[in-house]
């Protein structure tokens, strides 16, 4: 799945928590999407492969 | 139920990461019960991704993750050497053996002798010589 597309997913359910009164987990959701900005047509899993190389090179995690 | 669980109230302001996990959990949970499997693996992707900032406030690990992912690639400083070979070069030696080719001319002997001596000195001369036509071997 491309992150177009996961994009979608999470607003919808940033939408639906939103609805239901849920702001906390709304706004958490909300942040999600931003690490799809300029990153449209790479899928989840080349993403997904992407942070995990960041994380195990980061000093901090 | 699965929609309680989405919709659970909370009384903080920000969310961890694990939390967000958890919701991400009930969306794919969701998906599944809709039969959408291609969102639920990514979803399960998306989740695993974000595991090693469980503890963090997700403003800050995902401020954290655009920043590592704005960054270029980091290269390699050097490349590793293959075990128990040399990258240093004898330009006297590479000298010494194209003038021993160069000398045996046409004569098959000769060029065969200094193509020995060749390989003998640089096993992985072979490489360039199986590629050489049949005549020049």
């Amino acid at each position: 799945m491309k992150l177009s597309d996961m994009r979608k997913i999470l607003e919808a359910a940033t939408h639906l928590h939103r609805e239901a009164g849920n702001e906390m987990a709304a706004d958490a959701l909300k942040e999600i999407p931003a690490l799809c900005d300029g990153r449209e047509s790479m899928t989840v899993a080349v993403l997904a492969k992407l942070v995990a190389n960041q994380a195990t090179a980061s000093p901090s995690m | 139920m699965i929609f309680e669980k989405v919709f659970q109230t909370a009384s903080r302001s920000s969310m961890t990461v694990g939390e967000l996990r958890t919701v991400l959990g009930n969306i794919q949970h969701l998906c599944l019960a809709a039969g959408a499997k291609t969102a639920v693996k990514d979803l399960e992707a998306f989740s695993e991704m974000l595991k090693p900032y469980s503890d963090m406030p997700v403003d800050k690990a995902c401020a954290d993750i655009k920043r590592g992912l704005s960054q270029p690639a980091k290269k390699p400083t050097k490349r590793a050497t293959r075990a128990g070979s040399s990258t240093s070069v004898d330009p006297n030696l590479i000298q010494q053996h194209l003038t021993e080719l160069r000398e045996a001319g046409t004569n098959q002997d000769a060029f065969d002798l200094a193509l020995k001596k060749l390989r003998h000195q640089n096993p992985s001369s072979r490489r360039v010589s199986q590629k050489l036509p049949v005549n020049f071997r």
